[in-house]
């Protein structure tokens, strides 16, 4: 990869909510002195894809991938949380009603391609579900009519939040928000696979389940254990139905919510001082 | 005569102008302890006459080697009687009831006079004290930690013979000089140099886990003027004492048999601040950083340096040095935190007074960076940390720069393609033609792709 990693980090809005925080013009977010875990991960906080520049600080979500990422020889690294947890402070839940599950199906990225069988999925999330289903897909899955369709025929609601934003391009400023908006319209939140956006949904106050074939990436990488790992390591968050209580401890760790930045250190750690005029 | 010349008298030579040596036996931390003189009273070796000054007996005898020092003290102490000269040509009529030796045995040897070892001396002195008299002797701790910082140095004047440690009737270690003493001694550990303490404290003191922060700030402060360091001894001495070692490793003891006098002091119950921001950062436990730090400048110990605060049970801070700039404070913090080479959380400081800003941002304040503390000659320790720490900066200066430049081609080449396209369409009727459609198509794709919800 070329270009670096820079980008990463204005995925998912993740930088439009930081700059907001920090005060700084949300529309436009400044170039930030570090790489900004941008998903939830098992392994060192970067994308396996990822180039690395020696000496860039490593901008963490939590504690455990902090130390995880320090055992596998990462140095420079910062717990600052994870750009939702912000997002949940900054902006108080507007308390709608709660209704029905938002359902993610594990999804590959850009060039990856899923194995599994939908079929069987929707019969599960049918089966288990006591409310209406919304689906959220990614945009590729959203985009490939037949996958969509699926869904929909099975009357489900199928959204998706939009794109996680390219090189620079077809960034997606509001996606985090659009995220959050939707999480806190539904009571569950549900993946066959746990992920960012279940962890996600737990925090925004949605009762999480990870339940249903975790279906497989093409080629896909365990290096760091895969989802049989994860089974093992986050027992509490399994199941079509857990204890809601141990799950949102879990959240609160895996996305840092309990270590959040004050404005003024976040500003100093992403390298913003510059940006910020008085501040230094 | 006064004074009298014993013999062996060091015509060219004096003990109290440090010019030779160490000098004299000399600073207030000492002054309590002289208090105990009581009846006759033989103060050998050099002190300060500051010192004898305070020593209340009416029947003095005062014992140096150079000649300049006994007319010094003879002009100074008409009421004394002082002999010249070195230990072994010693002789009294009558036994003392004190006797003091807080220069330590060595400098009662005369260069013109008989050799004697550690042992001999001690046994020399002792027969000087009436049974059950009151003696105070310094005796230098060779594995002191004044000793263990220290680059090598030269031997001094006063070095003529320097069998030191390889002196096998010198008691080697606080447990072992005690019992040398054959008697019941109290033993005072003195910080920093052996002969001019600025802290003296009953040794067993040092063993009060619950005072243990009071302590390591005074311990902190006395030994922080060292310069000429192989490392920070502030850091040394902390250790030693969460070790239980800090008597051990004094740079000298005091031993008192006889009477003693009480040094206690009142000292509150913690840990010091600085020890628990230590302990929280090597923990990555930033809120607990961030708490600390907090409470620390909300407060009025806010400026006293990490070090001199003590924090109690229920939380409280007691300042044991005056308050400073809180930014400064804070720069000494980050100054140890750099210096000490401990692996704390904060990705790659530029130096003491950046790390300082950011602290100060942890608590959600603005501030400009402080001056860097000022401190003497860095120390050896401290070089090599130093030395590493930019070796890596470099290495990752280097990597980031490649990065940039690898980068910089890499948008410049978007740019161009960006304006050639821009060149193409805005030049003719055709392509314009082009442009318009290409617009249409993407406003489908959009249509297409928008997402819902």
């Amino acid at each position: 990869m070329r270009w670096g990693v820079h980008h990463a980090n204005h995925y998912y809005g993740h930088s439009y909510v930081l700059a907001g925080y920090c005060g700084l013009d949300d529309a436009d977010p400044p170039r930030m002195h570090g790489y900004l875990q941008h998903g939830w991960n098992i392994g060192d906080g970067l994308a396996a894809d990822h180039e690395f520049v020696a000496g860039t600080p490593v901008l963490l979500w939590s504690e455990r991938t902090r130390r995880r990422a320090w055992s596998l020889g990462r140095r420079e690294t910062y717990v600052v949380g994870s750009p939702l947890a912000y997002l949940l402070r900054m902006e108080p839940d507007p308390g709608v009603r709660r209704e029905g599950t938002i359902w993610y199906p594990f999804h590959g990225w850009e060039g990856q391609h899923v194995l599994g069988d939908h079929a069987r999925l929707i019969d599960e999330i049918r089966d288990t579900e006591p409310g209406p289903v919304t689906v959220c897909l990614y945009w590729q899955e959203y985009r490939t009519a037949s996958v969509r369709r699926r869904y929909e025929r099975a009357g489900f609601r199928v959204i998706c939040h939009g794109y996680r934003g390219g090189r620079w391009e077809r960034l997606d400023p509001r996606f985090l928000r659009r995220q959050a908006a939707e999480l806190r319209r539904h009571r569950r939140v549900a993946s066959n696979r746990l992920c960012s956006a279940v962890l996600y949904g737990a925090l925004a106050g949605c009762e999480p389940a990870v339940y249903g074939d975790p279906m497989q990436l093409d080629g896909e990488d365990f290096a760091f254990g895969g989802p049989e790992r994860i089974r093992r390591q986050w027992p509490e968050l399994h199941g079509p139905f857990v204890d809601p209580v141990a799950a949102r401890e879990t959240a609160v760790a895996e996305l840092g919510a309990d270590r959040l930045l004050p404005p003024a250190e976040l500003t100093r750690i992403l390298g913003w001082q510059t940006a910020n005029g008085g501040a230094r | 005569m006064n004074p009298r010349l014993l013999g062996d008298e060091m015509l060219r030579w004096s003990d109290l102008d440090g010019a030779h040596g160490p000098g004299p036996a000399r600073g207030a931390a000492l002054a309590g302890l002289l208090a105990v003189a009581r009846g006759r009273t033989l103060i050998a070796g050099p002190h300060d006459p500051a010192l004898i000054d305070l020593a209340p007996a009416d029947d003095l005898t005062l014992l140096v080697r150079g000649v300049a020092d006994g007319e010094v003290l003879a002009a100074r102490f008409p009421a004394a009687a002082v002999c010249v000269g070195g230990l072994a040509k010693f002789g009294a009529e009558a036994p003392f009831d004190t006797v003091i030796a807080l220069a330590g045995l060595e400098a009662l040897a005369s260069a013109e006079g008989v050799e004697t070892s550690w042992g001999d001396s001690l046994d020399l002195l002792l027969e000087l004290l009436r049974p059950g008299g009151t003696l105070l002797l310094t005796v230098e701790n060779h594995l002191g930690l004044h000793r263990l910082v220290a680059p090598p140095g030269r031997p001094a004047d006063a070095d003529w013979t320097v069998a030191g440690e390889h002196d096998p009737s010198r008691p080697a270690g606080l447990g072992r000089a005690r019992d040398r003493l054959g008697r019941a001694a109290v033993a005072y550990a003195a910080y920093p140099d052996p002969l001019a303490p600025t802290l003296v404290l009953e040794a067993a003191e040092l063993d009060r886990e619950e005072v243990g922060g009071a302590l390591s700030a005074l311990l902190a402060r006395a030994v922080e003027p060292l310069d000429q360091v192989l490392t920070d001894p502030r850091r040394l001495a902390v250790s030693a004492l969460r070790h239980g070692a800090a008597a051990a490793l004094a740079p000298a003891w005091i031993l008192a048999a006889g009477a003693g006098v009480d040094l206690r002091r009142e000292l509150p119950s913690g840990r010091t601040l600085h020890d628990l921001l230590l302990r929280a950062a090597l923990e990555r436990d930033l809120p607990a950083v961030r708490e600390l730090l907090g409470a620390w400048l909300d407060g009025p110990a806010a400026g006293v340096p990490a070090d001199q605060v003590v924090v109690g049970p229920a939380g409280e801070f007691t300042a044991l040095a005056p308050a400073q700039d809180p930014a400064a404070a804070l720069a000494r913090l980050a100054a140890d935190l750099i210096d000490g080479g401990y692996p704390h959380p904060w990705p790659a400081p530029e130096g003491p007074a950046e790390l300082a800003v950011t602290l100060a941002a942890m608590t959600g304040r603005e501030i400009d960076p402080p001056e860097p503390p000022g401190r003497p000659a860095p120390d050896v320790r401290e070089l090599l940390v130093a030395r590493s720490r930019l070796a890596d900066q470099l290495a990752q200066a280097r990597a980031k720069q490649l990065w940039y430049e690898r980068m910089l081609v890499d948008r410049e080449a978007e740019l161009k393609r960006v304006q050639r396209i821009n060149l193409v369409l805005g030049a003719t009727a055709p392509a314009r033609a082009l442009l318009s459609g290409a617009r249409a198509a993407r406003r489908t794709a959009r249509r297409v792709l928008r997402p819902r919800g």
